[in-house]
């Protein structure tokens, strides 16, 4: 049944073209290695937004309200973050050995990104919004590049392993990916769990009609 | 399918544009984006330099916080005008018509792009810039102005445009995140050669391989401040790489309209040949017509390190 559920409700075409992008990416960072700087990252990010699409819902009114609930297949969907995990720590130790480190700073790098993009693509979801996906991967893309950007020049150290990741940055990582599953495990068990489960005001009582005055 | 508006006229599609114009300038991406260009502008500009410096390095950063998030906006609201005619089998115009409207409101992005000039403009003028800079004065006026223009208010109307062939063409979920990783990759792919460290000698050479980075639709030209001090502009001319960016807005918008199977005329065809027989033109001069060798500024002084 629940392999029966993702095969149907994950969009895999999505999911596998955002990965192959990164593939790409790799094997670009072989033929050029000062592509790696800017490559790597960009790994990263690609992979990590492959995940947005995890909850894509057209249509999310109906299946909010089907007979296995919401927390349910919320949490299905959730655990198949684990393939761009691993797909996209694959491609990032795949890169050549001097431009990746030992690899440990990247495979943090990427947990962190993607329990934020999972968060994020949740907090979508429970507002009902039914595709989330491509509004939360561009913007995760879009934020991840512009340090460095930035950094080119304001006096910032790139948030990347270069090659390895500094005491600060392994910490910063770690705590985003805290934040990002603590805040999709309270997403989840929380009571409107459900995708577009949003609360909705109780409707107003009705008026009780005016009691015309009438003269003593 | 049906329309609910009439697929001819002028009215209809200025109205259009004007709707679609409000629907690009209120959503969230594009006006954080917008919003981080404009204030992070004076903060790059070296708070604490006597002058402003690296003036011709700064385009990048209305490229990328206006520029990108206009590509993925522009996506997302070409997509979102075919959500009524896949389940409803009706929507407003012809779909050439919607994508020429959502295509125009790349108007809003190019604005916002020219008031980001005017403020490097004001933020130049206050501080001033120091004589060895490279700037009006020690280069041709026009390459200043090609240089601030094609990698300024021209990239964000490029990246809507972009966005809207992309939302046209490519229909899968992830598009405009793809696209973002694409453009980005093949804009610093262009100029691998010729950047590193020593990118003043590379920029001096007039190697031919410097000035094909012009191939990319964002070149950099600036080689940004270096630790002696000294800075450099690439070869190649400015004014027609200018022309040439301008050509691909007029193709993206064209390979756009083209998805509509009405709309693929003779006229319409031709058009686009002839734009691709411009483009080529423009960069070929860009490339070709310029001075073969860069611009190397004089040490400024306050930007030696050490």
């Amino acid at each position: 049944m629940l392999l029966w559920y993702l095969g149907r409700a994950v969009p895999w075409t999505t999911l596998l073209g955002c990965l192959t992008v990164g593939g790409a990416l790799t094997v670009t960072t072989h033929r050029w290695e000062s592509f790696a700087g800017l490559g790597l990252p960009l790994v990263a990010l690609v992979s990590a937004s492959a995940a947005a699409f995890l909850l894509d819902e057209p249509a999310v009114a109906v299946t909010t309200v089907a007979a296995r609930g919401g927390r349910w297949a919320t949490s299905a969907r959730l655990a198949v973050g684990l393939v761009p995990l691993a797909a996209g720590a694959a491609l990032l130790l795949a890169a050549p050995d001097q431009v990746r480190g030992d690899g440990t700073g990247w495979v943090l790098v990427l947990a962190g990104l993607l329990a934020v993009v999972l968060l994020l693509t949740l907090v979508g979801a429970r507002r009902q919004v039914p595709r989330p996906g491509a509004t939360v991967a561009s913007a995760v893309v879009l934020l991840g590049m512009a340090p460095m950007v930035l950094g080119m020049f304001l006096d910032w150290r790139s948030p990347y392993p270069m090659p390895d990741l500094s005491h600060e940055l392994q910490v910063f990582w770690t705590g985003a990916l805290a934040a990002g599953l603590l805040g999709c495990g309270v997403l989840v068990l929380s009571p409107a769990s459900a995708p577009g489960a949003r609360r909705r005001r109780r409707p107003p009582l009705p008026r009780r009609p005016r009691s015309s005055r009438v003269a003593p | 399918m049906q329309s609910t508006l009439p697929t001819t006229g002028h009215g209809t599609l200025v109205a259009m544009v004007a709707i679609e114009a409000r629907r690009f300038a209120r959503h969230p991406l594009f006006l954080l984006g917008a919003l981080v260009a404009l204030v992070l502008q004076p903060l790059v500009s070296g708070v604490g330099d006597p002058f402003a410096s690296d003036v011709l390095a700064w385009p990048i950063i209305p490229a990328f916080f206006i520029g990108l998030p206009s590509l993925v906006v522009a996506a997302l609201l070409t997509r979102s005008t075919e959500a009524a005619s896949e389940a409803m089998g009706t929507a407003p115009g012809s779909e050439a018509r919607r994508t020429l409207a959502v295509a125009g409101a790349a108007v809003v992005p190019f604005t916002v792009g020219l008031l980001w000039l005017a403020e490097l403009f004001a933020i130049v003028s206050i501080k001033g810039v120091h004589p060895h800079e490279l700037w009006f004065g020690t280069m041709d006026d026009l390459h200043v102005w090609g240089i601030l223009l094609a990698l300024g208010p021209v990239a964000c109307l490029g990246g809507a445009l972009l966005g809207v062939l992309a939302g046209r063409w490519l229909t899968f979920r992830g598009a405009p995140a793809v696209v973002v990783v694409a453009l980005v990759a093949v804009d610093i792919g262009a100029q691998i050669g010729t950047m590193g460290e020593d990118i003043v000698a590379h920029h001096a050479s007039g190697d031919l391989g410097v000035r094909a980075r012009l191939l990319a639709p964002w070149a950099l030209w600036h080689s940004g401040g270096l630790p002696d001090g000294r800075a450099s502009v690439g070869g190649g001319d400015p004014v027609w790489y200018l022309f040439y960016l301008l050509a691909l807005c007029a193709l993206a918008v064209g390979g756009a309209a083209w998805h509509d199977r009405t709309a693929r005329t003779p006229r319409l065809r031709l058009t686009l040949y002839a734009v691709i027989g411009v483009a080529v033109t423009f960069l070929a001069l860009a490339v070709f017509a310029g001075p073969e060798a860069g611009t190397v500024s004089e040490p400024v002084p306050f930007k030696v390190e050490g």
